[in-house]
This record gives C-alpha cells, structure tokens and sequence, in this order.
C-alpha cells in the first residue's frame, strides 16, 4: 500500500516542482524596498560535464538576512564566486548592488564584504598587519572600527596568522568583510571554528547589519545557524534553487516530532487515518510520532490511552533539509511537506 | 591600490631577496678575491683550449676565469631560478594557497594586480642583482681588477633583463592557467633548453642559431668590456611585454582558483 501512496505522491510533488520552486519574493518581507540587492537570472555555471549551478533566478532585497542553504557541492560556493566576478557563468547574468557583475565588479567590491568557505589568509602577516594591507586595499576604513570588531569578537591581532587556530583565523576574516561597514555582505559558511558564544556575537553583528538597512547573504549547509536570524531562506540542490521561503513559514511547514510514552503497550495501528499525521514508530508503550499542522487530532488519538510522559520537539528546519537531501530521494526538487514522507522511509509502522 | 600590492609583494619577498642578493654578493666577493692566486694557473689552462670553449667556460671574460663562471654560470642561474620561482608563484600561487578568494574580493582588479606583482618581481631582480653589483664592485676595488663599476653595472643589467624576461614567461603563464607548477615547469623547461642552445651551438659552430636563445643576449655582447647593448636588451624587453600582455589578457578570460 504505502509503496503505491508514496510513488503516487512522488509523481503529484514532480508536477508541483514543474510549476517551480517556492517563492517569497523580498517584498513580501517587512522593509524591504527599493532595487533588489542581489538579482540573479538564469545563473548557471558548467565545469566540463558537471552542471555546478543550473538557471538559478534569486532575488534578494535590501536590509535582509538571506540564508542560503545547501550540503556541500551543491553549487553555494560556485553561485557566490559567480556574484564576485571570480567564476564566469556559462550562461545567464547577475546583477549586485544594482550593478551588474563582470562590467561593474570594482564597484561591487568596493561596496561588499566576503569572507570565503575556506579562508586562507597569508601565514607570515600577523592579525594586524593582514587587516592593514586589506583596509589599505580599500581605503575607506575606520582603524577604530576595526579595533572595536576585533575587541567585540576577543581576536588577537598580534599573533602570526600562521600561529592561529581555525577559529581565531575566521575572527580575522570576519573584521575583514565588516571593517568597511559595506552595504552587502556575502558570507560563505561564515561560523567555521566560531564557539557557541562567538556564534551569538556573530549573530548579533548580522541583526545590527539588518537594523542598519545593510543586507546579508549567508551561506550555510547547517539550518539551525541560519535560522536564528534569516529572514528567508533559499534552498538549492544539486545546482538547482529548490525553494526560497520565509523562515517562519517552512518552519509553519516543518514535519513536527512528539514522543509519546503510554502506562501500558499501545495497538499498533492507533494512529492510523489521523490528520496530519506522516509517520508513526510504535513500540509496546512508546509511540514516536511525526506530523504537520494541527498537534489537536494527534493528542485525541493519543489521549485514548493514559500518558505517562510527552516530549515534544520544536519545529526544526532541519527536517525540511534532511528531506531534501536525503541520499535516497528523487533527482526533482519535491516541496517539503510531501518529501518528508514520500522520500524519506523510516523503520517501523508506516500509518496513512 | 597598486602601490599597496606592490608593497605588499616586497615585503612578502624581502627574504628571500635579501638572501639571494647577500650571497650572491658574497661569493662574488670571495670568488675575485681567490681568482688572483688561481688567475695564472687558469689562464694557461684556458689559454690551450678552443676558443668556442674558453668562451663556453667563461674562460675569456675580463677578469678572467673565475669572473666568467660568476657572470656567465653562477649568477645567471640563480636570477633566472629565482624569477621564474618568484614569477610561477605570484597569481598563480595566491591561487593555491586559497589568498586570491579573500584578495580578488577586494576592490583592485585582475589587471591592477597582475601589474603590481610584476613590478614588484622587477623590484625584487634589481635589489638582487644591486646587491650582486655591489659585491663585485667592492671586491673589483680590494683586489684591483680590471673590471669597472660601470662595467659590472653593464653586466648586471643584462642579467637582470635576461632574468625578468623568464620570469615574466612563468608570471604569464601562471596568470593564464593558475598552475604555478606548470609555470615554473614551462618557463623552467624553456631556459634549460636556451641554455644549453646558446652554449652548445657555438661548440658546433652554429653561432647564427644561437641567437635564438634569449641567454645569447645576456652576454653575447659581452657587456663587461662592451657596454650595455640597448638591442640587446629590447629582445628582453620585447619578450618581458609580450608575456604579460598575453598574461592580462588570458588572467581577464577565466575562472580564478582557490
């Protein structure tokens, strides 16, 4: 039976994809306003026979934290390199900054601030000096400013860059990308070797940039980094732009966990034919429960049995991302609230 | 901008420039000061020889022998090592490393920096070969030869022409591929085998086809006794220009690593 419900909604999913992927445009976000940020259209980056990054369209507007999310080798990088001029595109154009990438680029520069997935910075350059050579480079950087971002974020400057541990590395890069206070930052897998309360900091910083009218593109693979302070979220797989969306709406979306634990074993197929209801793992007196929408009808259902305990999970994008990239699910992006269970096969009862 | 890459360049090569430069100083120091004690004793040896192979040895060089070896073996190669290392490593190598993502994010452009790093290996060949010039001096003064400043600053400047126009070859290159290793190979493989053209033809008496070979215009007008010979140096400066504009042009066309 579920084989034949799951290929069923596979084939409905594919005919939602061909429609394109979710969209939240930026306008639809309070403030955001004036010429998009970042426009792409039709982006798309070939290497030989390997399709890096496929007619990707994004827009992003002014003053919003845009998480972009991907697992590794899913074309983030390839489509941040394309917006900085470092990779030409195959095909399609973009624009930063209303300006257009290629032609405008030192300008765009000018105006930026990056830090790349894999920072390298020169070993023999203390802190100092390497925030010195990049600040002279730009020209327009308040030496204070630095001082300050550099006491917020507790990086020894003095130290070789050599001598330093990934995350005192990152700090640097990080000043680097803020110091000149730039009206987009392009942040790639920003959070490398940052500890938790770094992390917090960090988070800080992005929000202040926001409340400034600045604008971030944050590149992560992990959602719950993003999360804390994106405002949308575009997804891509495989090179191809799965879906863009408000936080709070795919997380509206996300599959949902409670776990139930009963005073005595429970009937196996006592969560059948609930609403919402997309997975059920029932064992003797445990019951692990996965669901969308409405918590009521699965609460009835349980209720008909003494609870003796009840956990409940927040509702995590991370159930989003783990059904998009399941290693075992359909080559087309699917909508979240169908792959979950259409792709993603879990051991125990199955209840529809 | 410019001036800080270019700053920036020379800091980050000051080592190994100063190091270079001082020993080649020092053993042209070392090399006038013993050359008058064995100068006799390899001038009668040389004196028998062919005259296509004393040249080929450095055997009929002012000062003789040991100057010869040092201007035509020693301090050549070493230039040309270094620029084409230097050269391989400049673009390309920031590439490698992962320095050109943070770098070509900021607000200079594939060109501006191409051009700062070159002159910032021109700079570098200079101190060098300054450092080797002054050595030489020095020594020519404490040891009374009969080699001039004038003519030493000859010489160094047609090492430093024949230097930059290798190392330009491997700065492009690089530039165009973002390969140091097949830069320094190919820039490597090519004066290996000039080289061995320039000196070995003569030997078979093919002296119209080593001109072929940039290293017959290092010293071929043997600017010791002869002077700088400003043809001489436009084959460098032609071969220098046309590798970095086929750099500029080539590094503005692709994909940068890293």
């Amino acid at each position: 039976m579920s084989d034949e419900v799951e290929s069923d909604e596979v084939d409905a999913a594919a005919s939602d994809v061909d429609r394109g992927p979710v969209r939240t445009t930026p306008e639809e976000l309070q403030g955001a306003s004036g010429p998009a940020v970042i426009a792409t259209a039709g982006l798309t980056k070939q290497f030989k026979d390997f399709t890096a990054v496929e007619e990707l369209d994004l827009e992003i507007g002014r003053g919003e934290i845009f998480g972009f999310l991907g697992p590794n080798g899913a074309g983030k990088s390839t489509t941040i390199r394309m917006l900085l001029d470092q990779l030409r595109p195959s095909s399609g154009s973009a624009r930063v900054l209303d300006l257009e990438v290629g032609p405008d680029s030192l300008e765009i520069h000018r105006r930026i601030g990056y830090i790349p997935g894999d920072l390298a910075l020169y070993p023999k350059l203390t802190g100092t000096q390497t925030l010195q050579y990049f600040a002279r480079l730009r020209g327009n950087v308040d030496w204070s400013y630095v001082l300050e971002l550099a006491e917020r974020l507790e990086a020894d400057l003095g130290k070789k860059v050599g001598d330093y541990s990934t995350g005192n590395r990152q700090k640097i890069g990080l000043i680097q990308a803020f110091m000149h206070r730039p009206e987009l930052l392009i942040l790639d897998e920003p959070n490398a070797g940052l500890d938790p309360l770094m992390q917090q900091t960090f988070h800080e910083m992005l929000r202040e940039v926001r409340a400034a009218g600045r604008t971030v593109f944050l590149s992560s693979h992990t959602l719950s980094e993003v999360e804390r302070v994106a405002d949308r979220v575009g997804i891509i797989r495989r090179g191809k732009l799965v879906v863009v969306e408000r936080v709070d709406e795919l997380k509206r979306k996300a599959i949902r966990r409670l776990d139930f634990e009963f005073d005595q074993p429970v009937p196996a197929d006592m969560f059948e034919g609930v609403a919402g209801v997309r997975d059920a793992e029932i064992d003797g007196v445990h019951a692990r429960i996965a669901y969308e929408g409405s918590v009521n009808d699965v609460l009835q259902a349980a209720l008909v049995h003494e609870v003796t305990n009840l956990h409940s999970r927040d509702a995590d994008l991370e159930e989003i991302f783990l059904a998009f990239y399941r290693s075992d699910d359909p080559p087309a992006p699917v909508p979240p609230a169908r792959t979950a269970t259409a792709s993603a096969p879990r051991a125990g009862r199955r209840v529809r | 901008m410019f001036a800080e890459v270019l700053r920036h360049e020379s800091r980050q090569r000051a080592v190994p420039t100063g190091v270079l430069g001082g020993t080649l100083a020092a053993f042209a120091f070392l090399g006038l000061a013993v050359s008058g004690s064995l100068g006799s004793a390899l001038d009668s040896l040389t004196a028998s020889m062919p005259e296509a192979l004393t040249a080929f040895i450095g055997g009929d060089s002012p000062g003789g022998y040991v100057v010869g070896e040092i201007f035509t073996l020693v301090a050549p190669i070493a230039l040309v090592a270094y620029g084409i290392i230097a050269g391989a490593g400049l673009f390309a190598g920031e590439e490698r490393e992962g320095t050109m993502a943070v770098l070509s994010a900021q607000p200079v452009t594939r060109r501006s920096l191409l051009l700062a790093k070159a002159c910032s290996l021109l700079l570098s060949l200079v101190v060098i070969a300054g450092l080797f010039w002054g050595g030489m001096t020095v020594a020519a003064l404490v040891f009374d030869s009969e080699l001039t400043a004038g003519a030493l600053a000859a010489g160094s400047t047609h090492l430093v022409m024949l230097a930059l126009a290798f190392a330009a070859v491997a700065l492009a290159v690089g530039a165009a591929t973002g390969r140091p290793e097949l830069a320094s190979g190919t820039a490597g493989g090519l004066a290996v085998i000039s080289y061995l053209t320039s000196a070995m033809l003569p030997l078979a008496g093919l002296e119209q086809w080593a001109r072929l070979s940039p290293w017959h215009y290092a010293l071929g007008s043997d600017p010791l006794r002869n002077g700088i010979d400003p043809s001489h140096l436009g084959v460098f400066a032609a071969i220098t220009v046309v590798a970095l504009v086929a750099g500029l042009v080539a590094v503005n066309r692709r994909d940068l690593k890293g």
